[in-house]
């Protein structure tokens, strides 16, 4: 029987496939590292427990919660003891300024939850059209240039707007975190040549935020080299919300290892893949 | 026996307070953990803000309430 024997050569490319990187390249903001690329909400979802097993599942670091009116009707809310049901030493707490109309209302929120004890970082976002939750460019770069200024690690939710994005990474955020299309939509990335801008501009993460309604949408946010999703309805709404935070789980860690591998260049020709059969003209 | 005053008994303890926009009126409370304690709220999940500023939660026990004073109590909750 043949036996083959490895040449040097074809050793020392074992050796390389053998050490080549297995694990995707950590995600940076501000002075904390993360292995995980997908930020998750905590809206929507149908109890704390699926809640927490959706985290779990999910593999994120960094999750959302809102500050709102404290009901003090004395009435007994499911949903009050929320942060019993996240462990802060698993995930960052992200408290988001949800509900301010303006600048000013959403430094107040910021301040409310850092003096509560919150961390000291705040999904910036300020939206006063109640029909389609689009951010307000002023009032968010007003905002941001006031909390930046305290000590706040800043993550705007904008529109995808490449000169705000700008503006904002100039003024010292620690992200961007551009729309796809509106909140809860589902749409996906209705907004992708706009976000190709910003990413190919930005010095800070790009977070796509917003709009994204499966698994393939996330996906093609990291192929394009977006840093990371933040996914919240798509997840709480599902029928089994667990599995799908499992399937943005894998959609996005494989996306993110093709965006790091490079992905081959887009043709508008074909290009064969196999040698042209010029021996059946031989014949 | 309860103190009174022209107004009336317990009149000399009650408190107006401007409660998230909705003006209440409260009797012995001193400062903002009472306040607490008056509306039977977790204290771990509130938020307190004090005539426009924000209050850390050690800061509950000395913040004295005055007659007028305008209270926010948010809360953490479900959001993205």
């Amino acid at each position: 029987m043949e036996s083959y024997s490895f040449g040097f050569p074809l050793a020392c490319l074992v050796l390389r496939l053998h050490h080549r990187k297995t694990v995707s390249k950590p995600l940076t903001i501000a002075d904390r590292t993360f292995s995980s690329r997908l930020f998750l909400g905590t809206g929507k979802f149908s109890s704390n427990e699926i809640m927490r097993e959706s985290l779990d599942a999910s593999g994120c670091e960094i999750v959302t919660v809102a500050l709102r009116r404290a009901d003090l009707s004395g009435k007994k809310d499911p949903f009050a003891n929320i942060l019993d049901f996240i462990d802060p030493q698993k995930y960052l707490l992200l408290p988001n300024t949800s509900g301010a109309m303006n600048a000013e209302e959403a430094v107040r929120l910021a301040r409310l939850g850092a003096a509560s004890g919150l961390p000291r970082w705040v999904k910036l976002e300020i939206h006063p059209d109640p029909h389609y939750l689009l951010p307000d460019p002023i009032e968010t770069l007003a905002a941001a240039e006031i909390l930046v200024k305290e000590g706040f690690v800043v993550l705007p939710y904008i529109n995808a707007d490449p000169v705000l994005a700008r503006r904002l990474q100039d003024v010292g955020t620690a992200t961007v975190m551009p729309l796809g299309s509106p909140i809860g939509s589902n749409r996906g990335l209705d907004t992708r040549s706009q976000i190709e801008i910003i990413i190919k501009q930005a010095c800070v993460p790009v977070v796509v935020d917003a709009g994204i309604g499966a698994p393939s949408h996330a996906a093609e946010a990291l192929e394009m080299g977006a840093d990371a999703v933040l996914v919240n309805t798509a997840i709480a709404a599902a029928g089994d919300p667990v599995r799908m935070a499992r399937a943005f789980k894998n959609a996005i860690e494989a996306a993110r290892e093709a965006f790091e591998a490079g992905l081959p260049m887009r043709l508008d020709h074909a290009s064969a893949t196999s040698p042209l059969a010029a021996f059946l003209k031989s014949v | 026996m309860a103190p009174t005053s022209r107004l009336g008994p317990k009149t000399i303890f009650l408190m107006k307070i401007l409660l998230n926009g909705e003006m209440r009126e409260f009797e012995k409370t001193k400062t903002i953990t009472d306040l607490v304690s008056a509306l039977s709220l977790e204290p771990k999940v509130i938020l307190i803000e004090h005539n426009g500023l924000a209050l850390h939660r050690v800061e509950w026990s000395s913040c004295i309430l005055s007659d007028g004073d305008c209270i926010e109590i948010l809360q953490v909750a479900a959001g993205g």
